[in-house]
């Protein structure tokens, strides 16, 4: 596709003749240590803008939901029963293949927080 | 009676802020390298020169300036880079040659002090006032002042180029608005090789009629040395 100008300004012909001059400096540049050194120091600076730029395309943070109150039949059980039918729930929950829990630590968990994991593993309570 | 408060608002709606996909910055990142940086600065630096021959202020702070803002600009979105129609190269190019270019029309309007311009005002006024009509008519927002020095500069460029007959039709080609490589070569039957041979001398005359603006700059006409 031709790109020719029609009735090009003296001021068109001057900046065409620079950018054909400059191109040609192009083509045949040595750079300095100098300028090398000024590039990989501009690099940085663009590089972060591109990590801002592209931590801005992560979803952000989901906003933190409300626990769902216990169920009066769970708040009834006692710290022992609670993990014996936690316990109960995991095995059977491993059985189905589902996935397993590696660290079950309870003994710094609330007889509340407990009663809480029970109702999330157990299946009658999400229905 | 109360003074009515007015609570219209003045200010200009918001922008969203600027955000490109991940294909965008991909190609960004991949195509930002050191040298692609480095050819732009030359670039810049050769384009910069034209701005110091108008009688700008140019020096290397300007040239690392361009660069610089030209790629920062794409990535706050003040320019508009489409990562699917052109290089990014290209994009920064054309970035850094538009600013030039308007850089160098307002060094020549606001400080180039022609030897031969109308010492009085009235004169100056009158003067401008017909040529300016008439040059807004056929060339846009061209000022006679860019005009003249358009052509002053064309003219010592085909000066000094006077015996190499490449260089003039290379000229030519671009004094009638034939701008693109392939249209230069086929107007003027020139090879890729005598093409770039060409551009190469064109751009050495640049140099040199750039050295002799430095050097008449050091040594004014009537100063002796």
């Amino acid at each position: 596709m031709s790109t020719k100008k029609m009735n090009p300004s003296p001021d068109d012909i001057l900046d065409e003749v620079s950018h054909h001059a400059a191109q040609a400096a192009v083509a045949r540049r040595k750079s300095t240590s100098h300028e090398r050194a000024w590039s990989r120091s501009l690099g940085v600076k663009l590089d972060a803008r591109l990590a801002e730029l592209r931590r801005n395309l992560t979803p952000a943070d989901p906003a933190p939901e409300a626990a769902k109150p216990i169920r009066p039949s769970t708040l009834a059980m006692a710290r022992d029963a609670v993990l014996a039918g936690i316990a109960k729930l995991i095995s059977s929950l491993e059985g189905e293949g589902e996935p397993g829990f590696a660290y079950r630590n309870h003994k710094r968990l609330s007889d509340d927080d407990l009663r809480r994991l029970y109702d999330l593993l157990d299946p009658t309570a999400r229905e | 009676m109360t003074e009515r408060v007015d609570t219209t608002e003045t200010t200009a709606p918001e922008v969203a802020p600027f955000q490109p996909s991940e294909e965008w910055i991909d190609a960004f990142t991949k195509q930002c390298t050191e040298a692609m940086r480095l050819d732009l600065r030359e670039y810049a630096k050769r384009r910069a020169r034209g701005v110091g021959r108008a009688g700008g202020h140019v020096d290397d702070g300007y040239v690392d300036d361009l660069v610089a803002d030209a790629l920062a600009d794409t990535l706050f979105g003040v320019v508009a880079w489409d990562h699917a129609a052109k290089p990014l190269y290209q994009h920064a190019e054309d970035t850094i040659r538009y600013r030039t270019r308007h850089d160098r029309k307002r060094a020549v309007r606001y400080q180039h002090k022609r030897i031969d311009a109308p010492s009085c005002a009235a004169e100056k006024q009158a003067t401008y006032g017909l040529v300016e009509a008439s040059m807004r008519q056929d060339h846009g927002d061209e000022t006679a002042e860019t005009a003249i020095f358009a052509r002053e500069v064309v003219a010592q460029v085909r000066e000094l180029a006077a015996d190499d007959a490449d260089v003039l039709k290379y000229l030519d080609a671009l004094a009638v608005g034939t701008y693109a490589r392939a249209d230069i070569m086929e107007t003027t039957n020139m090879s890729p090789r005598a093409f770039r041979n060409a551009r190469d001398r064109l751009g050495r005359l640049i140099e040199q009629l750039d050295q002799e603006v430095v050097a008449t700059a050091r040594h004014p006409r009537g100063v002796r040395a």
